[in-house]
């Protein structure tokens, strides 16, 4: 009958009594309830276990409370929580200063041909052989230049071609601190889980 | 008063440990009262007031003027959270429900006519259970609200929350305590049944 308004309603009517709630809304309450007999009935109930929690006996404290100079002394953790926490510290330190080295060392170095795709392998070639074509043969001494550069990219055949410049987005992440950057890693995990265990026990 | 207790407050914050202690002699009744109702127990109540006692004396420092009652509430209710989250954490065997109101209540405090004073145990006993049936944020507030008679705005102060949260808190709580002691009217004494 009285749709949104009703529930409104019936949602304050539990601060009906209080001298905190708004004129407004009290006034709301007051219009509804002389016409709601619903609403009535909630407050009558209300009220009675408003009125009974009130009514119940505050308990006297049992002993007195003071503050004493011995109860502001910090009570000391056990020196495992301490190496614990130090250890937590140290190793997830070293795990980000690893990660760090390693993507400086990305950024700053050239484009390297270690994403370069891999020589054609002789089984290729000899696979498909074209007729016409010429045995093949160990192409002739590159210029110096040209081997300095095959073995910076990491190209270890010498029969190979050089190869074409790598475009920048095949960089690859060159891990070189990868078994430490493992071991700081999960180091810093179990010593973090050791002092939460020994900050609980406390 | 309200000078004395600045004037206390101010020792306090110079580290006057005996100020402090006179300062919290006024309000230690009201925080037990509160963590006792909160909790649900004595021993949980008694740790809670004196460990937020505790942090009070190391955090006056913080204390930037208003009510002291009110700051001293939102210790003590915080307290009472930690030492609920901590009750979680380890569980331990209640203490029967009979028994909790009888030994924080001793007989001889207590004046009126021993039918009489049967009569209000067995009604707080019920309270208390239905008190115990709500979350700790309706819990708060019902009890700041309708057992130490603090208004919404020193509710809000005290549990850190906006006005319309208290507001909406209040009332669920007590339409939850009303359900609760009506489906356990019969346990009531007859007088303060809603239909006697």
């Amino acid at each position: 009958m009285f749709g949104k308004k009703h529930q409104k309603i019936k949602a304050l009517l539990p601060l009906y009594g209080d001298k905190s709630l708004s004129s407004e809304e009290r006034k709301l309450i007051e219009e509804h309830l002389r016409v709601c007999q619903e609403c009535q009935a909630e407050w009558e109930s209300l009220r009675w276990a408003i009125s009974l929690t009130r009514e119940i006996p505050r308990v006297p404290a049992p002993r007195s409370f003071v503050v004493r100079a011995a109860d502001l002394e910090k009570v000391r953790a056990p020196v495992g929580l301490y190496v614990a926490r130090a250890f937590t510290a140290l190793a997830a330190a070293l795990f980000i200063i690893l990660i760090g080295l390693d993507l400086l060392a990305f950024k700053a170095a050239p484009i390297r041909a270690l994403a370069t795709p891999l020589p054609p392998t002789p089984a290729i070639v000899r696979t498909y052989p074209e007729p016409e074509q010429k045995p093949l043969a160990l192409p002739v001494s590159p210029p110096e230049e040209e081997v300095m550069t095959r073995e910076f990219g990491g190209l270890e055949e010498a029969p190979t071609p050089i190869p074409a410049p790598v475009p920048e987005a095949e960089r690859r992440l060159n891990l070189r601190w990868l078994p430490w950057e493992i071991a700081a890693g999960f180091g810093a995990i179990a010593a973090g889980l050791a002092s939460w265990i020994l900050g609980r026990r406390r | 008063m309200f000078e004395e207790e600045k004037a206390l407050v101010e020792k306090a914050r110079q580290g006057d440990l005996a100020a402090f202690n006179s300062l919290i002699s006024a309000y230690q009744n009201i925080a037990y009262n509160v963590a006792f109702r909160i909790l649900g127990n004595h021993y949980d109540a008694s740790d809670a007031v004196q460990e937020a006692f505790i942090k009070a004396f190391r955090a006056i420092h913080k204390f930037k003027g208003g009510s002291f009652k009110v700051w001293l509430l939102r210790i003590v209710t915080n307290a009472c959270k930690d030492a609920l989250r901590a009750s979680k954490r380890k569980p331990t065997v209640p203490l029967s429900p009979q028994g909790r109101e009888l030994e924080s209540v001793p007989f001889s405090v207590n004046e009126e006519n021993p039918e009489n004073y049967a009569e209000r145990h067995e009604l707080a006993r019920l309270v208390q259970e239905a008190i115990d049936t709500l979350p700790f944020d309706q819990k708060a507030v019902i009890v700041l609200a309708d057992l130490e008679g603090l208004d919404y705005f020193e509710i809000s102060e005290a549990l850190g929350i906006p006005l319309g949260t208290v507001k909406s808190r209040l009332s669920r709580a007590r339409a939850k305590v009303r359900d609760y002691l009506l489906a356990h009217e019969e346990l009531l004494p007859s007088r303060y049944r809603l239909k006697p």
